[in-house]
């Protein structure tokens, strides 16, 4: 089984990675997301392959993928639809807006207006979109990468703390290594996006979902789990600590990175590895409002320095 | 330190314990120590030794049929007895087995000499000290086996890996120490209850080759005057006496002294008994022997007491003596009332009841009138000078009454003449009349042979008695303790309302104050006194009191709880108090009980994980520790990075560790071993 995984899991990253070059720690952490059943933020400056990431992962997956530019005036019925008056029928027939896709990506989150944004929470927490008293489910699997400009802040929404909490992970590319950007100027990303072909299935998808879950975690880990979630509710440093929504979501990514290791049972470095993505943006930092630039980076180091303190399971 | 250097030490210090016992027992001549402790400590360098040694080795036959043919001679002609002749069968085995050991087997066969050393000197010895042998045998022993038992399971179920084992470090741990001393206290103490439980039926043991102490004189049939000086510079333990349910004060009893023997007949020079003739005393079924009946003179005091084997034949109790319970072998009285039994050739245990004497009371009831043969023997007297005669006339006056003159001339002895232990006599002149009338100085024989003269010139029947005096009391064992030195004489003589009296004319007890034994001395004294009390001389008497006292202050209790608390300290508010405490211990010890059996058992770790926490402390030697937060993984990165020849080991181990430890998986047993050679043979931690 966990072979089988592997097998599958090795396959979607290395397809992704032909698209993003020199960024397999990225690609792995969006492969992670997709197996805990999570959404992405991706957060970075533009042009380092935000779109990139998210374009190679849809189209390896053979699902459907939309992509919502996210302006000012964007309002909520663009991205989930609307129900227009049929004259033959004489009833309101939903058109489905671009949500109801597998993998969507809401580029520049940010810029919108808070209502909008928030029209997003149903979808990303209950698969479904409530409507004119009606329900609509989404299709499996499905995946919201966002992706936002941490240094543009003219016109621009931050995202509330709420909808913050209900990313898995968040995740910064960061620039290319020179040998790798040369390669990027030689072109060897931008054919290969074009010429990806889905190497998983849907159901595959949903079976590696499924075997996530299954991935054992061992008592004394959900203590380690435990330990650091206290420990951000008690730092002083910190005057928002993380949710047991938190805590679920660091759990089921390091079952997810077991997984995509080769492994059926989570080992501590899972938790530790991924402590930072997926506690970070839920997090406040007591000196954020005085300092608003690099906070979210001073958050990692809180966090770092906190695992630091913490005795890992033995 | 490695199970198998732990083993060797262990397995040399209780071959040492063992010589210790034999040595103790007097089985080892102190001549042969040297050699003995030169050939067992060459033996530890057996890697060299042992190489030559092989060579003759390789004949062990030969060597086994001239050993045999030799202790069989030696038992039957060379050996002083046949436990000399076990003992050096056993040294020449000790040896033979220390220069040729090589399995754990030939070890286990060397912790079974130094037993046999320990049981062969226990037939010989009654010494407190070999208490303290049996303990650091039974601390040491089980702590050997403890390591013996670690050894051989080892090598019989992971042949492969057990010198790796042997050699591990990490295996003999404080709680493993712990663990075995515990066990050997466990172990002390069961024995302990059966010994003192279990029926003794007969007699103690006696040692086998009992060894007399000083034979002593002045308890013969004759002894001539003087022979107490030398003795009375001595400091060799004569008895030891216990007063069981005596006074709360003992050492307040002024007139305490130890009756031996009585003499009738003065030849000038020498006391002698003129009446051998002694009577077998009958045992009533209790097993006393009845004496006297008490002539209300003084209190009743029994005796518990404990002789030495002095080399005389006389039992030693406080005058008057009333009965006497002595366990084995005939009782004689003679017609002094001097009681003896066969010389006893070990530390002799008997009670005696006495009636101590109040000289100013008179008995009750009609005294027995002295024959005219008797009266005729204790008036008898050799040729004096005249100035003893007119001395006693010149001190009694015409006075009639015997008992007056008797008191008078006692207490001019005592206060006009000087007590000393330098006994040099003018030559030529009669040693009475010296002491009376040159000298003026003496031992305590020649102021009751004076006295005794002096009464016997005045027509008062009289006669000297050697025994003891009271003694040196010991506070913390509750006993006194009677010396050598403590030999004296004093006078019996008989008045015909009174009967026979003690007379001491001996200023002695200024002489003797000041004197006392160390604090420390009467510690050990007192510890020696309770083993041979309690452990040496534990008998079916001793065990049916015991039980005796245990049922009746069980009774007690039970009357205090349930018969109305009538004989409680305190009354009911003191009952009310005991039973609340008792309840309010009993509750902490459930909730204690409740609170252990809800805490989570200790996970059992697998074996897997103790391997890697060998190979943790095994890195720590090298000053590499994973940091608090540092997952295992993090660690083998940095071990890979600081130790690059342990990196594929570490690694691998982790690997199986985190297998184990998180995902359940089992493994098999080859596995386990494949990982302990690994750890093992990743070289010597260095530094």
């Amino acid at each position: 089984m966990a072979m089988a995984s592997l097998e599958l899991t090795r396959r979607l990253e290395f397809n992704v990675a032909r698209a993003l070059v020199g960024k397999p720690e990225v690609v792995r952490l969006a492969v992670i997301g997709l197996l805990a059943r999570g959404h992405l933020l991706i957060e970075d400056v533009p042009g380092v392959g935000k779109t990139t990431l998210a374009h190679a992962l849809a189209k390896s997956l053979g699902v459907g993928f939309q992509r919502i530019q996210f302006t000012s005036d964007l309002l909520p019925s663009d991205i989930l639809g609307v129900s227009i008056y049929d004259g033959k029928t004489g009833e309101f027939v939903f058109k489905p807006g671009p949500l109801f896709s597998n993998i969507v990506l809401a580029d520049e989150i940010n810029r919108t207006t808070p209502k909008t944004q928030s029209s997003l929470l149903e979808a990303m927490n209950e698969y479904q979109v409530s409507l004119d008293h009606h329900t609509y489910p989404l299709p499996r699997p499905f995946m919201v990468l966002a992706t936002q400009n941490p240094l543009e802040y003219q016109g621009t929404h931050p995202l509330p703390e709420s909808q913050l909490d209900r990313f898995l992970l968040k995740i910064r590319i960061g620039y290319p290594d020179r040998n790798d950007e040369k390669e990027i100027l030689k072109g060897a990303g931008a054919s290969a996006l074009e010429q990806i072909e889905p190497v998983l299935s849907a159901e595959e998808v949903t079976d590696l979902q499924g075997a996530t879950e299954k991935v054992r975690v061992e008592e004394s880990l959900l203590d380690y789990v435990m330990a650091i979630v206290g420990a951000t509710r008690r730092s002083p440093v910190l005057a928002l600590g993380v949710s047991p929504r938190g805590a679920l979501a660091l759990l089921r990514a390091s079952q997810a990175r077991a997984l995509v290791d080769g492994r059926e049972y989570v080992v501590p470095d899972d938790i530790k590895r991924l402590a930072v993505p997926a506690l970070a943006h839920r997090v406040l930092v007591r000196a954020r409002l005085e300092r608003a630039a690099g906070s979210e980076l001073e958050a990692d180091a809180v966090i770092d320095a906190l695992l630091q303190e913490i005795p890992v399971p033995r | 330190m490695s199970v198998r250097l732990a083993f060797q030490i262990c397995t040399y210090l209780l071959i040492v314990d063992g010589l210790a016992a034999l040595a103790l027992g007097g089985l080892l001549q102190p001549a042969w120590w040297p050699f003995i402790i030169l050939v067992v400590m060459a033996s530890w360098l057996h890697e060299a030794v042992r190489a030559r040694v092989s060579a003759v080795v390789q004949h062990r036959h030969l060597i086994t049929i001239l050993a045999v043919g030799f202790f069989a001679l030696d038992l039957l002609y060379l050996a002083e007895s046949i436990l000399d002749g076990f003992v050096h069968l056993l040294l020449f085995s000790l040896f033979y087995k220390l220069y040729t050991r090589r399995t754990l087997r030939d070890s286990r066969d060397l912790l079974l000499l130094s037993f046999f050393m320990l049981v062969a000197a226990s037939a010989l010895t009654v010494s407190v000290g070999f208490f303290l042998i049996l303990i650091v045998f039974l601390l040491l022993g089980t702590w050997t086996f403890v390591l013996y038992h670690v050894m051989w399971e080892a090598e019989k179920n992971a042949p492969d890996q057990a010198a790796a084992l042997i050699e591990s470090r990490d295996l003999v741990t404080p709680s493993l120490l712990g663990l075995s001393v515990a066990a050997a206290v466990a172990s002390f103490l069961l024995t302990a209850l059966f010994f003192f439980v279990i029926p003794r039926v007969g007699q103690a043991a006696l040692p086998l080759r009992a060894r007399l102490g000083q034979v002593i004189t002045g308890f013969s049939e004759r002894v001539e005057l003087g022979s107490f000086g030398t003795m009375q510079t001595d400091m060799s333990i004569v008895m030891r006496v216990e007063l069981p349910g005596g006074p709360a004060e003992p050492e307040r009893l002024g007139s305490l002294r130890w009756r031996g023997v009585a003499f009738d007949h003065f030849s000038g020079r020498e006391w002698s008994v003129t009446n051998v003739e002694r009577r077998l005393l009958p045992r009533n079924p209790g097993g006393q022997i009845p004496l006297a009946r008490p002539r209300g003179t003084g209190v009743l005091v029994t005796q518990e007491i404990y002789l030495e084997p002095i080399g005389t034949e006389v039992l030693f109790a406080a005058p008057r003596l009333l009965g006497m319970t002595v366990s084995s072998g005939p009782v004689w009285v003679d017609a002094f009332d001097s009681v003896t039994s066969p010389v006893p050739q070990a530390r002799l245990r008997y009670r005696a009841l006495s009636e101590l004497e109040l000289p100013a009371r008179r008995p009750r009831g009609a005294v027995r009138p002295l024959s005219g043969e008797a009266r005729a023997r204790y008036l008898q007297l050799p040729t004096l000078s005249p100035r003893i005669r007119a001395l006693a006339r010149e001190l009694t006056g015409q006075s009639p009454d015997p008992w007056p003159a008797a008191l008078r001339l006692t207490e001019h002895l005592q206060t006009t003449l000087r007590y000393s232990l330098e006994l040099q006599r003018t030559p030529g002149v009669d040693p009475l009349e010296d002491f009376l009338f040159v000298k003026r100085s003496g031992n305590c024989e020649y102021f009751a042979t004076s006295l005794t003269v002096l009464l016997r010139t005045l027509g008062i029947p009289a006669r000297v008695v050697n025994g003891f005096q009271r003694g040196e009391w010991n506070p913390y064992g509750g006993y006194f303790l009677v010396r050598q030195r403590d030999a004296h004489s004093w006078v019996e003589a008989w008045f015909p309302e009174r009967g026979w009296v003690t007379l001491d004319p001996s200023p002695r007890a200024d002489f003797d104050s000041g004197w006392a034994s160390s604090t420390t001395f009467q510690y050990l004294d007192a510890l020696r006194m309770r083993w041979h009390r309690y452990v040496v001389n534990w008998s079916l008497g001793d065990q049916f009191r015991a039980s005796l006292a245990v049922r009746q202050q069980a009774l007690a209790w039970r009357r205090a709880f349930f018969g109305g608390g009538l004989s409680f300290p305190g009354g009911k508010r003191g009952m009310a108090i005991a039973v609340g405490a008792v309840l309010g211990l009993a509750a902490a010890l459930f909730l204690w009980r409740q609170g252990v059996a809800l805490a989570p058992l200790p996970v059992r770790r697998p074996a897997t994980v103790w391997v890697y926490e060998r190979m943790l402390r095994r890195l720590a030697r090298l000053g590499l520790r994973p940091g608090r937060g540092e997952t295992a993984r993090e660690f083998c990165l940095r071990v890979a990075v600081d130790l690059p020849e342990g990196r594929a080991t570490v690694e691998e181990i982790t690997r199986v560790y985190e297998a184990v430890r998180f995902g359940g998986a089992a493994i098999a047993a080859d596995e386990l071993g494949r990982l302990g050679r690994l750890l093992a043979t990743c070289g010597a931690p260095r530094g």
